[in-house]
């Protein structure tokens, strides 16, 4: 809605917030510990995959679960244990990486994925970068948090319109 | 944003800053996700059985890749099915380069025979 008052313009804007659950790279028993997490939009998973494998091999990381999280869109994770410093390394050395995840992990101190899916679609491990390393850390060993957001996704507005 | 416009690198960048702003003054609330259901079910969703899953468990990752259907691991099932049967090592490893439906029938013809 806009209102328009003279030389002013009052925009008025509503949207339907969402609670979501995200799991964090954070672990629960140490701060400065992080596992990895990546989010990629609009980039092919052969591509992905590419660049996960070279990633393994160069930082020595454990195996990486690869999961399509929406139509184009691909989350990936690794259950390491290394410092904050050394995760903002790693994800800077992927070209696939969403630049505005990379940005708001850094602000932020940790880094953030949505583990409950968008209205009609649903999370599908598509491929796993095997590795001969062990995981560093156990699987529940991470954080997890509650957010509201507006964010539908690219594919919201179709859905809804379903 | 006006709707119809583009959305360009400054309103990304803007998006960024606000949010880290917002964030800042309201940090969010880290939980463990130790006995977190939510977390649980993600995991079994894509395949992975946190009750049986341990960083030290090698086998851990077979089964995923089983599960995901990785085309050794399918040559491996076809290894032990050849050798239950009772074929010799030599025809059971080359029944792993095989399809599923000419190994399959290579067996049956060799339980019929044998």
């Amino acid at each position: 809605m806009i209102i328009k008052l003279g030389k002013l313009q009052l925009r008025v804007y509503a949207s339907i917030l969402e609670r979501r659950t995200g799991i964090c790279s954070q672990k629960d028993t140490f701060e400065d510990k992080h596992m990895l997490l990546w989010d990629f939009d609009n980039s092919s998973i052969d591509d992905i995959k590419k660049s996960l494998e070279r990633l393994v091999v160069k930082h020595k990381l454990p195996a990486i679960h690869i999961i399509s999280s929406s139509p184009h869109s691909y989350h990936a994770y690794c259950f390491t244990s290394r410092p904050f410093r050394n995760i903002i390394h790693i994800l800077s050395d992927t070209p696939e990486l969403d630049n505005s995840y990379f940005k708001l992990g850094i602000l932020r101190g940790y880094y953030t994925l949505r583990i409950t899916p968008r209205k009609g679609e649903s999370f599908k491990l598509v491929g796993i970068i095997l590795s001969k390393r062990s995981n560093e850390m156990r699987f529940d060993d991470v954080t997890i948090n509650e957010y509201l957001t507006s964010n539908k996704g690219k594919g919201g507005k179709r859905h809804a319109k379903r | 944003m006006p709707k119809g416009r583009k959305r360009t690198a400054e309103d990304y960048e803007r998006e960024i800053e606000e949010t880290a702003k917002r964030m800042k003054a309201n940090p969010e609330y880290l939980r463990s996700a130790r006995n977190n259901s939510v977390w649980y079910d993600f995991l079994d969703g894509i395949g992975i059985d946190i009750h049986n899953a341990s960083p030290s468990r090698v086998g851990f990752f077979e089964d995923v890749r089983v599960a995901i259907g990785d085309k050794d691991e399918k040559r491996k099932a076809l290894y032990k099915e050849a050798r239950k049967v009772g074929m010799p090592s030599k025809l059971a490893r080359r029944i792993r380069d095989w399809s599923r439906d000419r190994a399959e029938r290579e067996m049956e013809r060799w339980q019929s025979q044998y």
